[in-house]
């Protein structure tokens, strides 16, 4: 299974202009993606979707990772299945 | 330098004063495309290392004017509450359904299915036109 990993417009502001999130943060997701994209599970308020959360740590900082996947844009020819980071909060 | 086309694909709004420059040529011409630069505030050299983008070089100017916008975009969403921000999320998300996949729900079967009715009755119609054109023009030879 192939995991398509994208970023919500936010997120990717947060990482590439205001630098709130480590690097690494990203490398970790993509470490774990297949993992992530299998624990999710049906989203009873949004139609079609997949979603959960996950604690990832990176060094000494933990982020609260909310993330979605739209069954809608599976592409079947290669069975790559997208995720989606939603929103990232950082645990004190 | 290689001068961009005026519209690329992945732009949506047209970038009359985007140049392409990879780093060998920009390290050569780096003085020239800054005084350039001074010279017309709207050009920007997009900076291709093995044929992929990599950096922009721009005015000082035009980067302290997207930092603004930035800025702006960034306090106006921290000042958000995050259920809104979730929702948004899923709102963008969403929107990016192509055509194709929108095919799957319901909604989308049934409004295919009332343009199939529709375009079958027309046909029946025309057919039915056709018939009776026909039928006309055959008692007029007679």
């Amino acid at each position: 299974m192939i995991v398509d990993l994208s970023f919500d417009f936010w997120v990717e502001i947060q990482f590439r202009w205001t630098g709130r999130f480590p690097p690494a943060l990203i490398e970790e997701i993509g470490r774990q993606k297949v993992d992530i994209y299998k624990s999710l599970k049906p989203d009873p308020e949004h139609e079609g979707m997949l979603s959960g959360s996950r604690v990832i740590t990176v060094g000494k900082r933990r982020f609260d990772v909310l993330f979605a996947s739209d069954n809608y844009q599976i592409d079947h020819s290669t069975d790559a299945r997208p995720l989606r980071v939603m929103i990232i909060d950082e645990l004190r | 330098m290689a001068r961009a086309k005026a519209t690329r694909q992945e732009h949506q709004i047209p970038e009359e004063e985007l140049e392409f420059s990879n780093v060998t040529d920009l390290r050569q011409n780096l003085l020239p495309a800054i005084e350039r630069i001074e010279k017309n505030p709207a050009l920007r050299f997009l900076i291709l290392k093995h044929g992929r983008p990599q950096a922009v070089l721009m005015s000082a100017e035009t980067y302290d004017l997207v930092k603004r916008l930035m800025n702006q975009l960034v306090s106006a969403q921290a000042s958000m509450p995050r259920a809104a921000a979730v929702e948004g999320a899923f709102r963008r998300l969403r929107d990016e359904r192509g055509p194709k996949s929108n095919l799957g729900s319901s909604e989308a079967q049934e409004r295919v299915s009332q343009q199939i009715e529709l375009m079958t009755t027309m046909l029946l119609d025309i057919k039915k036109q056709l018939r009776a054109r026909k039928t006309a023009n055959a008692e007029i030879g007679d």
